[in-house]
């Protein structure tokens, strides 16, 4: 396997993230831009980071690529030490097996209800729906109350806790949020950094949210600026 | 959860979507349905109408035949007659062995002192025609003694309908040129049922025809049996010498109306092509809408780990199922709506045969069902092949 990754967790243990000199390029007609620029950087295990910098930053990118959703024009990302590897079929694996996503948009399916939308992901993993692991995530998420409401009955703050939890059943190393708190108010983006923060201490999960607000970053560990595409 | 009760879900959520798609399908199966089961009712009738027939010729006024032919065969007016003398020259021919007069023309005909009536068409015949039409069995009472007896006999639907007894008095309507009388007399038999448009008609002795209406315009055609059947060709050919006759002889009328059963079939089966591919290309357009407006959710999907495999099957899922209660759906409505199809073609064909046109069979409403469950899967093929190219990134970016 020429020292790429093992596409499943060998432990319970979030692997190291570590990207070297790793550039984005997109193409658009014949002007380039450079959306990500040779950045370099480590995560620690079961460490809270976020991604701060202004819209067209190259957050998502960025994101995308550590999410194994994109891959880098150039440069090279590592999972404990072992590359990711190129081929489609086994980055989806990688992709089931350690991450779990979170967007701006909620992505909820609105004729299924809050339980059924967090076991969403366990259909196409085919895997068994396991009562204890989702009651202590829709805990975990504070959803008791509203497990059999459909999303048109949940406020903004509920809508992506569903979607927290939708991420979190699949049991993911690496939670990967893109600009999670973007539709919603302070209090509720207040609120679910509070809950990414009580979610890393509790699990030790790796958490990587972009944002463009910075007194939510400074709720993290670790703030990584990012500018045109650079780490500052 | 599972694939199939998301894909249910799915359909549930764009329920107009769904129902309109599962109205179209069902429109397009039920007119595919009814022009298959109408070509094979149209053959058969065809077919029965011809079996065991007595009648190898028929003399006809001078006009065109055919026209003449099928219009007797199943009812209607024709122009112009035959006289007595015509009768006598055809019956003296050495190799015919039975020449029956026959004179059709509309009546209405009811019980007297009841309001029903009902409008069909008044044979006179002579006994020789139960010769000549072998399946002709009564099923009540008995055929006439006499050629001038005032007696009916009526055929076995209209029996039903009028909900006839023998000996009960009828009372129906007469035309003598363009004056019209009212003729009572007795039924005396009920005809057995023939499977064709006899089963519709009120028959009565020529004699007594005669006496209402004079020779004029009374023998509407003569039907003709050979002593060889090797020879009705040849006495036919010799027959329309007889001045102002013409002849047809049965198997140039069946070939004829098989040759017109066929352009119809030929239609048929262009209609058929037609609308399926209509139908296909209205089901391959909604699905490659639903699944470009659905592009969204379908990387969504993605991202949370859906393969391209359970994403077809979830499509497949989703369209066999719309197509699965389309085509039920069409099968239900082209059963409701046969007869009135029927009375469209009956319109438009005047000679068409009697009896049901439209034969449904289940098997083929099974074939039809499966048939299309399958086209509609490997038509969604093309649509979904699109799914494989969707990028979760498509729709997480476009923020
Ligand atoms: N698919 C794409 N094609 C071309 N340019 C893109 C594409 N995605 C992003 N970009 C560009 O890359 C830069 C970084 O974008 P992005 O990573 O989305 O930033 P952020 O998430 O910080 O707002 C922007 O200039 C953006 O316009
Ligand atoms: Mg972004």
């Amino acid at each position: 396997m020429n020292n790429a990754i093992e596409t499943k967790p060998s432990s319970g243990l979030s692997p190291m993230i570590r990207l070297d000199q790793v550039s984005k390029i997109y193409k658009r007609g014949t002007e380039e831009v450079h959306a990500v620029e040779n950045v370099s950087l480590s995560i620690e295990p079961g460490s809270f980071v976020c991604l701060l910098g202004s819209s067209g930053s190259g957050k998502s990118t960025l994101l995308h690529m550590i999410g194994c959703l994109d891959q880098p024009s150039d440069g090279k990302i590592f999972l404990d030490d072992k590359e990711i590897p190129l081929q489609e079929r086994k980055r989806i694996q990688i992709r089931r097996n350690f991450f779990g996503f979170i967007f701006q948009q909620f992505f909820l399916i609105p004729t299924l209800n809050v339980e059924e939308n967090i076991l969403l992901p366990l259909v196409f993993m085919k895997k068994q729906k396991d009562d204890q692991a989702l009651d202590k995530i829709i805990r975990l998420v504070h959803l008791e109350h509203r497990k059999k409401h459909r999303p048109s009955q949940l406020s903004g703050g509920e809508m992506q806790r569903v979607a927290i939890a939708r991420a979190l059943m699949n049991d993911p190393r690496i939670l990967i949020a893109d600009e999670p708190t973007g539709n919603l108010d302070s209090k509720n983006s207040i609120e679910m950094f509070e809950l990414f923060r009580d979610l890393n201490e509790k699990t030790q999960m790796t958490i990587i949210c972009a944002t463009h607000n910075q007194e939510l970053a400074k709720m993290s560990g670790r703030i990584l600026t990012i500018k045109d595409g650079k780490l500052q | 959860m599972n694939i199939a009760k998301l894909a249910f879900k799915n359909l549930w959520i764009r329920s107009a979507r769904t129902l309109l798609t599962i109205v179209g399908i069902s429109v397009i199966i039920a007119i595919f349905f009814s022009l298959f089961s109408f070509g094979r009712g149209y053959e058969k009738a065809l077919q029965s109408e011809f079996s065991g027939f007595g009648i190898h010729i028929l003399a006809v006024p001078k006009g065109c035949p055919f026209e003449a032919t099928s219009l007797l065969l199943h009812g209607g007016y024709v122009e112009g007659s035959l006289s007595f003398w015509q009768l006598e020259e055809i019956r003296e021919h050495p190799d015919v062995e039975i020449a029956s007069p026959m004179y059709n023309r509309h009546t209405k005909i009811h019980p007297p002192g009841k309001e029903k009536e009902i409008d069909t068409i008044l044979y006179a015949i002579e006994s020789e025609i139960f010769q000549l039409k072998p399946y002709w069995n009564m099923l009540e009472g008995r055929s006439f003694l006499h050629d001038h007896d005032h007696e009916i006999i009526l055929g076995y639907q209209l029996a039903q309908q009028l909900e006839a007894t023998i000996g009960q008095e009828f009372e129906f309507v007469v035309h003598i040129g363009e004056d019209t009388m009212m003729a009572t007399g007795p039924l005396v038999g009920i005809l057995d049922q023939t499977g064709t448009s006899d089963d519709n008609f009120v028959f009565i002795p020529m004699g007594w025809a005669y006496e209402m209406m004079g020779e004029d315009d009374l023998i509407k055609a003569i039907a003709i049996q050979t002593a060889e059947s090797a020879s009705i060709g040849m006495v036919s050919t010799e027959l329309a010498n007889v001045q102002d006759v013409q002849t047809v002889t049965y198997r140039q009328a069946q070939y004829t109306l098989q040759q017109l059963l066929i352009t119809t079939r030929q239609l048929l089966n262009l209609a058929l092509v037609f609308t399926l591919l209509l139908g296909l290309i209205g089901l391959i357009n909604t699905m490659l809408m639903s699944i470009e407006e659905r592009k969204k959710e379908i990387g969504m999907l993605k991202a949370l780990g859906a393969k391209n495999p359970q994403l077809m099957q979830l499509i497949m899922i989703e369209t066999g199922f719309i197509v699965l209660i389309g085509a039920i759906a069409g099968i239900v409505l082209a059963f409701g709506l046969s007869a009135t199809l029927e009375t469209g073609i009956r319109t438009l064909i005047e000679s068409a045969p009697p009896g049901r046109l439209s034969l449904f069979s289940f098997p083929m409403a099974f074939v039809t069902v499966a048939g299309s469950v399958i086209i509609g899967a490997i038509s969604v093929l093309l649509p979904a092949s699109g799914l494989l190219k969707i990028s979760p990134l498509e729709v997480i970016r476009n923020e």
